[in-house]
């Protein structure tokens, strides 16, 4: 950065002037003890829950237990730098993080501090926000009915999210969750131009809790590669951040995002992930001595996740005149939260407690990963509970079919093993499900658009795809999307805004393209 | 590091308590302060600290050697300390004169604070202030001064968990944070 002094002296008169002079009271109190990232305080006399205080030198704390002649607090930077018998000074504010336009493109802590960096965020005092905030109410909400695209086909066709819905990921490790969000987030790009200013263009907040700092410099440089860092933000608590800005940096980033949901605007939070947030809070609070429960979690892990993703919310158009916090009606919060599973054990603590919460989820399975099929949904198990209503008319006639002729032919599927004459029914139905299960295979960092999506399941549904082999499924994929773009442009609009079923014409153009590109692959 | 707010034990404060509220059925609340801030000061010396609070000597003993001491002190007192022998609760000697001034000062709506300063003050000057902290916090506020050459110049009050920073440092502290908080002209 290049900084002239006269510059620096012009900053330098500003601040001065605009000093005040006043003495004003503080809260003290003093470090009674300090250790693993703990620290109880004598005095604070009128400190509320969650204020934040002032350990000097930089260090901050929340104070989370108010006792009868202490306080206990969590310390949020390194704790070797406290000292016994260290002044301490009270906030008089609840823990804020600093929201707004100005964040979009950055990568912050848990406290909203930039840390990529590229300087201050140039936020004020007005753009602080309490990272606790009561979620809408119930009149302040309104159903859940307008697609949230994640580009990928095997969602948006059989478990389709909607916006303001709360969506869990659930699988083991090297399953591709991670990969799920970031091509969530890539084509969120096809809503608004990847332009943050335009109204329509979703704002997508990834939240990276307990991962490895390389994984969050990947994700960021793979953003800013593919121009998707312009509408995102990325609060990173990372492994090597202390347990109270791991388990704090969820409740930042839903903040940040509801500044967004309250002007109007659409927002999907992806949490990445919450079972190491729940560790992360486990940790923090016995060490403040709070009783242990279930698998030594503290007894409201419960809800530290139900508060967290209740925020998410799609606002009624008339919740500005029902509470002015809300600057615009319309807006929404779209929770996708991540559990990773040990050993594929859904049925653990955490992953029940938050399966529960949400209004579905989407299993990742290891052996569909290792057998090829990626994203390695299983359709079988994964469910969406609200986003049915929320599919563009088309695509819920043209999928409609698709998650039944799924289970069946992986019912076949295992008998098919056993003996080699079948009948021609099921022959057909075992035809039909392989060629299925490649249309739903995609590339990573691919997205595909909805229209496209639709096209491409039309001919697995229609048969189209009987003829070839399997293994030609994707050539023929790409082919056939390319013939259509390029013969009939106006295909895809009149897909997305198809009130029914496809346009008649345009299935006819749809049949034809199926047949001249099989023609040319020479089936 | 000394502490600039004094901390009392809640076991000691609960005992300060119960004693203040004999001491006042008494009428001797004057009498007793006195006698517990000399408590406090005579066990505080190691060596006395060290026959009491050890276990080489009998219960009997020990209190054989404190009876001289009692006798110049407040009956009510008297009686306070036997039932400290008796409860084996010694360590609250240690405490109750600090502890029992707090409770008298609570009481009274005074309270004591630090004066932290880089030259002593002048009585008058104390006074003023300690006239002016008192209007702010609605007490009596009885301060002591304390030298902190790092404070450059000002005071620094601390009355309790309150703090009044008017020093040099304090100032130069906030600015420091107001420029590294404001955005740099691009």
């Amino acid at each position: 950065m290049d900084l002239r002094p006269a510059e620096v002296t012009s900053i330098l008169e500003k601040e001065i002037e605009g000093f005040s002079q006043d003495s004003g009271m503080q809260s003290v109190g003093t470090v009674l003890s300090v250790g693993d990232g703990v620290a109880r305080v004598y005095g604070l006399d009128d400190c509320v829950m969650n204020e934040l205080l002032e350990f000097g030198d930089g260090v901050r704390g929340v104070a989370l237990n108010l006792e009868e002649d202490n306080v206990g607090c969590v310390l949020l930077g390194s704790a070797t730098k406290v000292k016994e018998g260290q002044q301490v000074k009270g906030t008089g504010r609840i823990i804020s993080v600093p929201t707004g336009p100005q964040l979009l493109g950055r990568v912050v802590n848990a406290l909203g501090d930039p840390v990529d960096g590229k300087g201050p965020l140039g936020t004020s005092e007005e753009d602080l926000r309490p990272i606790e905030q009561p979620a809408p109410s119930v009149v302040e909400r309104q159903p859940v009915d307008t697609p949230m695209q994640t580009g990928i086909k095997a969602i948006d066709a059989m478990i389709p999210i909607g916006r303001g819905q709360r969506e869990l990921i659930i699988g083991d490790r090297q399953t591709g969750k991670t990969a799920l969000l970031i091509d969530t987030i890539l084509s969120q790009k096809t809503t608004g131009g990847g332009d943050p200013e335009n109204p329509s263009q979703v704002i997508c907040i990834y939240v990276a809790v307990g991962q490895k700092q390389s994984t969050v410099v990947d994700i960021v440089k793979r953003l800013e590669a593919e121009g998707a860092m312009k509408y995102s933000i990325v609060v990173s608590a990372s492994a090597i951040d202390e347990a109270s800005m791991q388990y704090l940096s969820c409740y930042a980033g839903c903040t940040m995002g509801e500044r967004f949901r309250d002007e109007g605007r659409d927002v999907v939070i992806f949490y990445d992930d919450l079972y190491k947030q729940a560790l992360a809070y486990r940790q923090v609070m016995l060490l403040l001595r709070r009783p242990p429960g279930r698998e030594a979690f503290p007894g409201d892990v419960f809800n530290l996740h139900s508060r967290l993703l209740e925020r998410a919310a799609r606002l009624s158009d008339e919740a500005p005149k029902i509470n002015p916090r809300y600057k615009a009606g319309g807006g929404s919060l779209t929770a996708l939260p991540v559990v990773e599973t040990q050993e594929g054990d859904v049925s653990a603590y955490i992953p029940t407690n938050v399966i529960s919460i949400t209004d579905g989820q989407i299993f990742l399975e290891g052996s569909l990963f290792n057998a090829g099929i990626r994203p390695a949904v299983n359709a079988g198990i994964s469910v969406s509970r609200v986003g049915g209503a929320a599919q563009i008319p088309p695509m819920k006639k043209t999928a409609g079919s698709l998650r039944l002729d799924l289970a069946q032919y992986r019912e076949l599927q295992a008998f098919a093993q056993f003996g080699s004459d079948l009948d021609a029914a099921t022959q057909r139905k075992l035809t039909r499900g392989e060629r299925l299960v490649e249309i739903l295979k995609q590339h990573q960092y691919q997205p595909v658009e909805v229209a496209d999506q639709v096209m491409v399941i039309f001919a697995g549904t229609s048969g189209a795809l009987d003829s070839i082999l399997a293994s030609d499924v994707r050539e023929f994929e790409k082919q056939y999307i390319a013939y259509m773009h390029d013969t009939h442009p106006e295909a895809a609009e009149a897909i997305r805004t198809a009130k029914k079923d496809i346009p008649d014409e345009v299935k006819a153009q749809l049949k034809a393209a199926a047949d001249v590109i099989k023609k040319q692959m020479g089936a | 590091m000394s502490s600039p707010v004094a901390i009392s034990n809640p076991v000691t404060r609960r005992w300060a308590e119960a004693l203040y509220e004999v001491a006042q059925k008494a009428n001797a609340v004057e009498d007793i302060q006195r006698d517990t801030e000399r408590l406090s000061s005579e066990v505080s010396s190691p060596a006395v600290a060290a026959f009491l609070f050890g276990s080489s000597v009998s219960q009997e003993v020990r209190l054989s050697k404190f009876e001289p001491l009692l006798n110049e002190l407040h009956p009510k007192t008297q009686s306070f300390v036997r039932l400290l022998f008796e409860r084996r609760r010694l360590d609250v000697l240690t405490g109750i004169g600090q502890a029992f001034k707090e409770k008298v000062y609570a009481e009274t709506g005074r309270v004591e604070g630090i004066c932290e300063v880089v030259r002593p003050l002048s009585d008058e000057d104390l006074s003023g202030l300690e006239e002016s902290v008192g209007r702010r916090l609605g007490k009596t506020v009885v301060l002591s001064q304390r030298t902190v050459p790092e404070l450059i110049g000002g005071v620094r009050v601390i009355v309790g968990a309150r703090l009044f920073d008017a020093s040099v440092q304090g100032r130069l502290e906030k600015l420091r944070e107001r420029l590294m908080s404001s955005p740099l002209p691009s």
